[in-house]
């Protein structure tokens, strides 16, 4: 069975010109320089990514708005270049929460006019877009009588992603799909896309939103000008630049005792454990744990430091975070 | 699906567009009857109505005025509505939409542009129903079918155009018609303004590929309607029917070719 999405070596230049009419010239901006990535079903993808990183390019290619230089992307096997019309059958697209409807046409409205373009007509229309509404709540607020000019940019959101849902593609593409929403809007949509995930369609979203890229995707390609540097489940790309999670305690007593700690902390877990300072008499401690084993580690420090009658002042954990990774790999490649 | 599901469409998309813009379609209602006011005082600019019923040619210049002018901006309008509706998808954020739903780009703006234009049409001819009815009685609402009729197998051949202009405009990222400058000249050729004997040679030679020109023919043919010119209007629905063959044959051949190059330039933003 085909993936649901497939770039395959993606490269796609633009020609802009610089400059007046007369003096001018002709830059040429190498938006994708072989991207290649591919997404299964039932799987959220994000591509994460620096403005002007070419995420939005790589997107429109796999939705048939454009052809690349070089390369092909294909959904459920159909070529995006090739074979636009059946890859066009199998998407739902949302590219903007801004624009993208009519804006003196309420929201069944601008549904109806879709789904008419898309092949729907009739009581099938009718009852999908009542249960399009009611899936992304809009029926609740209003949303399919108000006029997008006069809808919230969260609802406009919900909207979007209606359109994207009006004739139950298995396969979604959304271009930033939470850009400027509200967190209560931002989170309505992202448990939408949760649960359509878990009923098996495929989802590619881009963001630079990292906080949604952890707790949203399966996987992650991160891209930066025009290629992919790295990619994995967000576990995977956190532990490729951070290997370890940092545990700082800060206990009461002298330096001598907190060396027991550390000690008996090596020997039993055997992990790095070190002082790392002693001032007025307290000492810091740091300890070097895998990245999911910290309560762990941390809960036998905390019952050692108890057994030996030493106060613990205060303890923090610090994780790597997918921010971490995107600044560390792109701030690598200057 | 196909052309019938963006007809459709677009169609209803019109309808409620008009239905919210209470204002823009009385103005859009209105505007018929302004032209014709218009077109009037060009009319008696010849001296009076009967000099310039002379110096047309026709026995009913009211009517000939109603008609050749609707179907002279109506039969051009299918160039311009075609591009109006790919640049208004684009100036609204929809083209990336429609672009995505299962139809070649260069089929919808031709069926959207149809929808457009028929819908003009359609309008006009019921809001110029009772000026017609006034001016020229029951025969004056025959004749004005007649010429409605023509005037819809004289958009079929600039249907392709109208979709080459679309893309066109779409691909070089102007915010209007790029082929605009064509209306002008195709409503010169037409001789809904002058008389065709009127101008030059050349120019007359040239109108002979003008649909349009046969379409104000008709309407020219309708409003002096008399037994024995039925046959002249079969020879100019003949002569029509030949034009949309020739010009949309040529035309969708090079579309696909147009809808390529837009896809790889890039046209939704």
């Amino acid at each position: 069975m085909p993936e649901a999405i497939e770039a395959i070596d993606l490269h796609k230049s633009y020609v802009q010109r610089e400059g007046g009419l007369i003096r001018g010239r002709k830059v040429v901006v190498k938006a994708l320089q072989g991207v290649s990535f591919s997404v299964g079903w039932g799987e959220i993808y994000g591509l994460l990514g620096p403005n002007g990183a070419g995420k939005t390019t790589a997107i429109k290619i796999i939705a048939t708005l454009l052809i690349p230089d070089r390369g092909d992307a294909r959904v459920a096997g159909y070529s995006s270049v090739h074979e636009p019309v059946e890859v066009r059958k199998l998407i739902g697209v949302m590219l903007s929460v801004e624009r993208g409807f009519f804006w003196k046409l309420s929201g069944r409205e601008n549904l109806k006019y879709f789904g008419l373009l898309y092949g729907l007509s009739g009581k099938a229309l009718e009852e999908r877009i009542n249960h399009v509404l009611s899936l992304v709540g809009l029926d609740r607020i209003g949303g399919g009588e108000r006029r997008f000019e006069e809808m919230s940019l969260g609802m406009r959101a919900r909207l979007g992603l209606a359109r994207a849902l009006l004739k139950d593609p298995p396969v979604l593409i959304l271009d930033e799909p939470t850009l400027g929403l509200d967190p209560p809007s931002a989170r309505v949509i992202r448990s939408l896309l949760r649960e359509m995930a878990s009923e098996g369609k495929s989802i590619l979203i881009t963001t630079h939103n990292m906080v949604e890229a952890e707790i949203l995707c399966d996987r992650i390609g991160i891209i930066d000008r025009g290629r992919i540097i790295a990619e994995g489940s967000p576990e995977e790309l956190k532990r490729s630049v951070a290997k370890y999670s940092s545990i700082y305690v800060t206990v009461s007593g002298s330096s001598a005792q907190a060396r027991v700690i550390v000690d008996h902390i090596r020997a039993v877990l055997g992990v790095a454990a070190g002082i790392v300072g002693e001032e007025n008499g307290v000492s810091k401690i740091r300890i070097l744990v895998e990245p999911g084993e910290e309560s762990k580690a941390l809960t036998a420090l905390l019952s050692r430091a108890s057994s030996l009658g030493i106060r613990t002042v205060e303890h923090r954990i610090e994780r790597p975070t997918l921010e971490d990774v995107f600044i560390r790999l792109v701030r690598e490649r200057g | 699906m196909g052309a019938r599901s963006i007809f459709l469409a677009d169609t209803m998309l019109r309808l409620w567009w008009l239905k919210n813009n209470r204002v823009m379609a009385v103005l859009e209602l209105a505007w018929p009857y302004t032209i014709i006011i218009v077109l009037v005082g060009l009319g008696t600019s010849y001296g009076s109505l009967e000099n310039f019923k002379n110096s047309l040619g026709v026995t009913d210049p009211i009517l000939y005025i109603f008609a050749s002018s609707s179907v002279a901006f109506a039969a051009v309008g299918i160039i311009d509505n075609a591009a109006s509706v790919a640049q208004w998808h684009r100036w609204l954020g929809t083209l990336p939409y429609i672009m995505t739903s299962p139809h070649k780009l260069s089929t919808y703006v031709i069926a959207s542009g149809l929808s457009l234009s028929m819908l003009t049409l359609a309008m006009e001819f019921l809001v110029l129903l009772p000026g017609v009815l006034y001016f020229s009685g029951p025969e004056g609402i025959a004749r004005m079918s007649l010429v409605l009729a023509f005037l819809l197998l004289g958009m079929l051949p600039l249907v392709a155009i109208g979709g080459i202009a679309a893309m066109a405009s779409l691909m070089v990222r102007e915010e209007s018609n790029v082929m605009g400058f064509l209306n002008p000249l195709l409503l010169l050729l037409s001789g809904v303004f002058y008389p065709l004997k009127i101008l030059p040679e050349i120019l007359q030679l040239a109108s002979k590929a003008v649909p349009v020109s046969y379409v104000v023919e008709a309407a020219k043919i309708a409003a002096t309607f008399q037994e024995g010119l039925a046959r002249d209007l079969f020879l100019v629905a003949y002569i029509i029917a030949a034009m949309i063959l020739a010009y949309n044959i040529a035309g969708i051949a090079a579309l696909g070719g147009f809808e390529t190059i837009a896809r790889r330039r890039g046209v939704t933003d």
